[in-house]
């Protein structure tokens, strides 16, 4: 059956979607939600604003913390919920006049945050985060891409996840749904309501079916985070390219970072380590390109999926993974089934381990 | 002058021209109009799924079984290679093999359904024969017009030398951007012990050919370069081979492997290396029977990833290669014309002036 899937899914793959120059513009529209009552701005689209309603704010945040504004016309009684959150994020709300007294609550899940204010009118700052936000020492995370068609079955890789001590939130580098139709990208994020970390991920090039779906649910495509003083940069390679705009986006990124413990993820790996299987991009000359800059650009460790197995190598001189162990048809041969990576990172130190972790499949 | 002495010397030298292999012309009286168009139609429908429809309605029951049969092996060879690399999720240990053999699968379905719809269309009287003899010397000078997103050069002076004697041939090349600092120099050595020549004429224009190839392209804003070298076979059959009714078309695969490296010209990159598999397959035809003006036109895929067209991203992932074609029309002696055209991850095409010192082949008897 998993074949038949497949042949689907590459019949799929010759329909037109969006572009990666679509997606870019999509991107540009994230964090932003105004009505006649109130005006929401998420500092660098890194929450999607599922609904702005008088009186309640719904985010789905793809980053462990962020800042914002709101502005609303009249005194209210404000209520945000952030979904896809640190355990223990808070909101804190700075008005002109000081800061605004915030009653926070965890939501009806670990990973939903939920916060009640009385905002006066007029433009409040937003501050969005853990109490370990800007802790230099080293935490884990773990690295999971490509669920696909294996989305029945992966509550058993958020439980082996939530398993290993210390993670503090799942990295994806895509590929969470198998055809990328909003249904299946909603199925996903219901699978991670029991899931008590949140999950920061880029896109795959089976997640892009329906415009805009991924960036309404899940946020951008490309975009960056900084948590306890690592740089997370995820770029949507998801059509085995760049778009041109997102390399304006990335020159900039990879100059503020360029000082900091930096990783770099994304779905499609440049250069495939088996050159022969072309799982890379679709131009050589645009990999090069590519990898020039994060070489130059002092990256510390390149994330990929899209190639369902597990690699460890470097390109460019930059210790590289794929991970693509999340339960879509696996690479055989390979001596491995499904599998998530544990990373160990510092502020200080860089990369300071990464394990493999299986997952039996289920007959 | 010298173009007389090089035109006459090699005549000499490769002896005697052997008889050019045609096919017993077909006793049968040629079609109607209006059946070649049924014919082409069938070929169309339902011949995109039945190959050789279009010759079996013209009558030509041996050659529309032949084609049938054609892309029953493409169709099982995609199968073996596309089924291996879907059992195996693209191992590492059997994607290169897979992929190569679902390549060639591919071509000769392509080939078997262009061959059909070609047949129709294009009566035999009407159709070209191959060059039989190759030319001492070719140089070619043109222009390519790039269109990649990802980079900002646009125009490239190509240029090519072909010096071919003893069945080697050696074969300098030159892309240097116009418009930017961008330069990709190669240098491919081939030998071809069986097909046309410089010093022996082939009986038709099939041929073999076993080449080796450095390339080393500079990105120079980009900081980057690339050094492949590469070893590949490249073969042709004239389809007349297959079944007389298919003369003057032919059928080219190519299989090899490259090993590339990518050198950054910024301290502390290291070079990666890169496996590149090589894989090309193309249908063509020939206009003119040597006797100008002459054209030898094909349509392509390219597998590899490291031409200026890349390979088609998207939501093909990159995986596929290019698609293409090119010309080549010789409306004068000595000079020629050479177009080309390939669409990947990039659209590149342009047209080039060729001339050649040594007259490929007399006028066929």
């Amino acid at each position: 059956m998993k074949r038949i899937r497949l042949l689907a899914c590459l019949a799929f793959c010759c329909q037109c979607v969006s572009t990666s120059d679509d997606r870019a513009a999509f991107d540009e529209e994230v964090g932003h939600a105004a009505t006649e009552e109130a005006e929401l701005i998420i500092d660098e689209g890194l929450a999607a604003i599922r609904a702005l309603q008088p009186g309640d704010v719904t985010l789905w945040t793809s980053a462990p913390a962020w800042t914002g504004r709101f502005t609303t016309s009249e005194p209210t009684r404000w209520r945000f919920v952030v979904d896809n959150a640190l355990p223990d994020a808070e909101l804190g709300i700075t008005s002109n006049d000081g800061d605004v007294p915030v009653s926070a609550s965890t939501g009806e899940r670990a990973t939903q945050r939920a916060f009640e204010a009385d905002l006066p009118a007029g433009t409040v700052s937003l501050r969005f985060g853990p109490p370990d936000r800007d802790d230099r020492a080293p935490f884990r995370i773990a690295v999971m891409s490509d669920i696909q068609d294996a989305v029945d079955d992966v509550q058993d890789m958020f439980d082996a996840i939530e398993r290993e001590p210390g993670v503090r939130f799942l990295l994806g580098a895509g590929d969470l749904a198998q055809n990328g139709r909003r249904d299946q990208l909603l199925r996903v994020q219901r699978e991670l309501r029991s899931f008590d970390l949140p999950y920061y991920t880029t896109l795959g090039n089976h997640d892009v079916n329906e415009l805009r779906a991924w960036q309404e649910l899940y946020g951008r495509g490309s975009f960056q985070f900084r948590y306890r003083g690592v740089v997370f940069t995820m770029i949507d390679s998801a059509a085995a390219s760049v778009g041109p705009v997102v390399y304006e986006w990335l020159d900039d990124w990879l100059m503020r970072a360029r000082n900091d413990v930096h990783v770099v993820a994304m779905h499609i790996p440049p250069l495939d380590p088996v050159g022969v299987r072309n799982g890379g991009f679709g131009s050589r000359h645009e990999a090069g390109k590519l990898l020039t800059r994060l070489g130059e650009g002092r990256v510390d460790l390149t994330v990929y999926g899209h190639i369902h197995s597990f690699y460890a190598f470097e390109n460019a001189g930059i210790p590289a993974i794929i991970s693509g162990g999340g339960g879509a048809i696996p690479e055989r041969l390979d001596g491995l089934d499904r599998h998530f990576v544990v990373l160990e990172l510092g502020a200080d130190d860089g990369l300071l381990s990464q394990r493999v972790v299986e997952v039996e499949t289920r007959p | 002058m010298v173009v007389a002495l090089l035109d006459s010397a090699p005549c000499a030298a490769a002896g005697p021209v052997p008889p050019m292999a045609v096919p017993s012309p077909d006793p049968s009286p040629p079609p109607s109009a209006g059946r070649r168009v049924l014919g082409v139609g069938a070929s169309l429908l339902p011949g995109a799924l039945l190959h050789g429809s279009g010759h079996f309605v013209l009558g030509h029951g041996r050659t529309a079984g032949r084609l049938f049969a054609l892309e029953g092996v493409g169709l099982g060879l995609v199968l073996v290679g596309g089924g291996t690399l879907i059992g195996s999720g693209a191992s590492r240990y059997l994607v290169g093999p897979a992929a190569a053999v679902g390549i060639m699968g591919f071509g000769m379905v392509a080939s078997s359904l262009l061959a059909d719809v070609i047949g129709v269309a294009w009566p035999t009287e009407a159709r070209g024969a191959p060059q039989r003899q190759r030319p001492l010397v070719e140089l070619e000078l043109g222009h390519r017009a790039v269109q990649d997103p990802s980079f900002s050069y646009g125009h490239f002076l190509y240029q090519r030398l072909d010096i071919q004697r003893w069945g080697w041939r050696v074969s300098p090349s030159m892309w240097l951007a116009l418009d930017d600092e961008n330069a990709r120099m190669r240098l491919e050595v081939a030998y071809r012990p069986w097909g046309p020549r410089s010093d022996v004429a082939a009986t038709d224009g099939s041929f073999l050919e076993v080449r080796s190839a450095v390339t080393h392209h500079r990105f120079a804003p980009e900081r980057f370069r690339t050094l492949t070298t590469e070893l590949a076979t490249r073969g042709r059959i004239d389809l007349w081979r297959i079944d007389q009714e298919l003369v003057g078309q032919f059928a080219e695969a190519e299989l090899g492997l490259a090993i590339q490296s990518f050198a950054f010209d910024a301290p502390g990159l290291a070079i990666d290396h890169e496996s590149l598999l090589l894989a090309r397959v193309a249908h063509g035809v020939y206009v003119g029977r040597a006797r100008r003006p002459w054209a030898e036109v094909k349509v392509l895929y390219e597998h590899r990833h490291d031409t200026f067209a890349g390979g088609v991203n998207g939501r093909l992932i990159g995986a596929p290669g290019s698609f293409g074609a090119e010309a080549k029309v010789y409306p004068l002696p000595y000079f020629g014309l050479r177009g080309e055209f390939a669409a990947g991850a990039a659209i590149y095409g342009g047209v080039s002036l060729i001339t050649y010192l040594f007259t490929p082949e007399e006028d066929e008897p």
